[in-house]
């Protein structure tokens, strides 16, 4: 595994048809540049593009079909995927994530990859993007019903708000559920309340807060996360904004 | 599965980049192979393997070697079953262990799912409870005026079932019985109104607004004018305690709520008129049924009628039920005659002794003309 996920730039392998990426200006405001070789694509979150060579091709669509689309919506995802090919030649594109942050690469080999709804960015081909069904876990996590399940083999690139940690779970490890931007599928998960909150405080943070409850991994594999969440920096900014005022 | 058959995983060691990698793995004779995207090659003895189940689905087994310095995994679901059998079965043990365990966290987890599934639907429950309640409230905040443009417009597009009745001794004897009742209704400047229809249906209903149909079958039934005075103030109490909006309301949800807190009555008209052509608005739920006797014992008592007409009405339903032609309609429409015979002579004994004044009506009479409106002859004195 030559290019791990934290790796900056990535000239792998023409054999397995890696994408020649660069992600640039991170943390706070990256970018992903793609460097696509004739009849090579990938496959982008709609309004993703910023720049693009005039060789290459843009067609919209329902990627893998409903089911999996459905499951991408439920996974706080668009229901359609651009798709960008290098048609006419070779050529490159520059995409940029919806929030200010960065962008990760991670490369898929057969395994999956859990990603928290919204942080998906673009993957190429042979990487599947499907929508997993969380049931209580989602329920309780505030966080969603539904998780990004990405598998297959090939390239994928997911964004955070703000900058993004890498974290080598060997053991145990709690992460509150905002900050999970994407964990490895070899993790298991449960989400509790966080440890040794009295029990009236547990039953106030379950129903109303969602704050305080956290993500317990166990086992071996790496989980992302991000270092800033959007929630509570827009309840900073909150008491600053302009009000207009009733009457004249 | 037989030995030698290959499934998609990964493992993780230190001696590959990034010490986790994508894998092909086999399973040998002695022992589980592994060839990673790369082309390293591992290899772990079936005696030193131990086996775990996680993940992220909970369903990933991992074989892990004596000091976890190699981890192979696999999610295929033919992964598990497979590895009992190779080897000459040296990790049945530790499989059929494994697979013990899957189930009993299948099981528990979809406990959990029920148990949650079942708070929320009661949350979901008290919800519609609420909503009902917030419907019945801003019913009774309308003006009575809807509730008489809802009922002129059901009774337009009704079937009535037969002629109308102009009889004279019928009409006069109902407008008799109305009189002493109008008085005394839970609502005041509600506009009643008798249609007598001729037909063998023991039956009556009203509509909103205090729209009433009156069959002749009913009255050939009934042994009083009293008993009569029982079923009419009954209907009456349906429109006065506005039941007919109650069920539209309950009938269209949360659209007719905002609609009705909103004032916009178009949409509940139409509904009205789509029920009434089914027949839905002249039915109602047994707590309306009992709330509507209920106000017809206070009804008669205040109108000094014996309350208990109606109960005894209900047992002629009860006995010539059968006899009767068209009895069944007041039956299917009004259901647990027993039990509110027993409620309407409770609440009668609880009212004591009632100055009565019973009606100088010749039933007979009445009978007779119900039998054959506008033909039969009476004696002349």
């Amino acid at each position: 595994m030559q290019d791990q996920a934290i790796a900056v730039r990535g000239p792998t392998s023409l054999a397995t048809q890696a994408l020649h990426h660069d992600i640039s200006l991170r943390p706070d405001f990256a970018l992903l540049s793609v460097q696509l070789q004739q009849g090579q694509k990938i496959h982008a979150e709609p309004s993703a593009m910023a720049t693009m060579s005039p060789t290459i091709e843009l067609k919209a669509g329902m990627r893998g079909g409903v089911g999996r689309s459905l499951g991408r919506m439920l996974g706080g995802e668009s229901l359609i995927v651009n798709t960008f090919t290098a048609k006419h030649g070779a050529g490159g594109l520059d995409l940029a994530p919806a929030s200010p942050g960065d962008v990760v690469h991670y490369r898929l080999q057969g395994n999956s990859l859990m990603l928290q709804r919204g942080s998906f960015l673009a993957h190429s081909d042979g990487v599947e993007l499907t929508g997993k069904w969380q049931g209580a876990k989602g329920f309780f996590s505030g966080e969603g019903l539904v998780l990004l399940k990405a598998s297959g083999s090939g390239d994928l690139f997911f964004n955070s708000y703000g900058a993004i940690l890498e974290i080598d779970v060997t053991d145990g490890y709690l992460v509150d559920t905002s900050y999970v931007v994407a964990f490895e599928d070899t993790l298991q998960y449960t989400v509790s309340v966080v440890p040794g909150l009295r029990p009236g405080s547990k039953l106030k943070t379950l129903f109303f807060g969602g704050e305080g409850l956290v993500c317990r991994f166990s086992g071996r594999g790496k989980v992302w996360i991000q270092t800033r969440t959007a929630a509570p920096f827009l309840k900073w900014v909150h008491p600053f904004r302009p009000v207009q005022r009733s009457g004249s | 599965m037989m030995s030698g058959s290959s499934f998609q995983g990964g493992l993780f060691s230190d001696e590959v980049p990034g010490k986790r990698a994508g894998a092909t793995m086999r399973l040998g004779v002695n022992g589980i192979d592994a060839e990673t995207q790369d082309g390293q090659s591992f290899s772990l003895p079936y005696a030193q393997c131990r086996l775990e189940m996680g993940g992220a689905s909970g369903r990933m087994v991992f074989c892990h070697s004596p000091h976890r310095t190699l981890t192979l995994f696999c999610e295929d679901p033919a992964f598990l079953p497979a590895l009992g059998e190779a080897g000459r079965g040296q990790l049945a043990e530790q499989v059929s262990q494994l697979t013990q365990e899957v189930r009993r966290a299948r099981k528990q987890s979809m406990l959990r799912g029920v148990l949650g599934l079942l708070v929320v639907v009661l949350i979901g429950y008290g919800v519609y409870r609420g909503f009902a309640g917030v419907t019945a409230n801003s019913i009774e905040a309308l003006p009575i005026a809807i509730d008489e443009k809802v009922g002129k417009l059901a009774m337009e597009s009704m079937d009535l079932e037969g002629p109308k009745v102009t009889d004279p001794v019928l009409v006069q004897a109902v407008d008799e019985i109305m009189s002493r009742l109008k008085p005394h209704a839970g609502t005041a400047g509600m506009n009643f109104e008798v249609t007598i229809v001729d037909a063998p249906l023991v039956n009556a209903y009203c509509l909103p607004g205090g729209q009433i149909v009156l069959f002749t079958g009913l009255l050939k039934a009934a042994k009083s004018p009293e008993q009569v005075a029982g079923v009419l103030g009954h209907e009456m109490a349906h429109a006065t305690l506005r039941h007919g909006l109650k069920r539209i309301a309950n009938s269209l949800g949360v659209i007719a709520a905002v609609n009705l807190l909103l004032g916009d009555t178009s949409g509940l008209v139409a509904v009205a008129v789509e029920l009434a052509q089914h027949g839905l608005l002249t039915r109602h739920d047994r707590e309306q049924e009992t709330a509507s006797d209920v106000e017809a014992v206070r009804m008669m008592a205040a109108a000094g009628l014996a309350p208990t007409a109606l109960a005894d009405f209900f047992v002629i339903m009860e006995k010539d039920g059968g006899d009767v032609p068209g009895a069944i309609a007041w039956l299917s429409s009004h259901p647990q005659l027993v039990e509110r015979q027993k409620e309407i002579r409770q609440r009668s004994e609880k009212l004591g002794a009632i100055e009565q004044r019973p009606f100088k009506l010749d039933w007979e009479q009445v009978s007779r003309h119900a039998k054959e409106p506008g033909k039969a002859k009476d004696a002349k004195p």
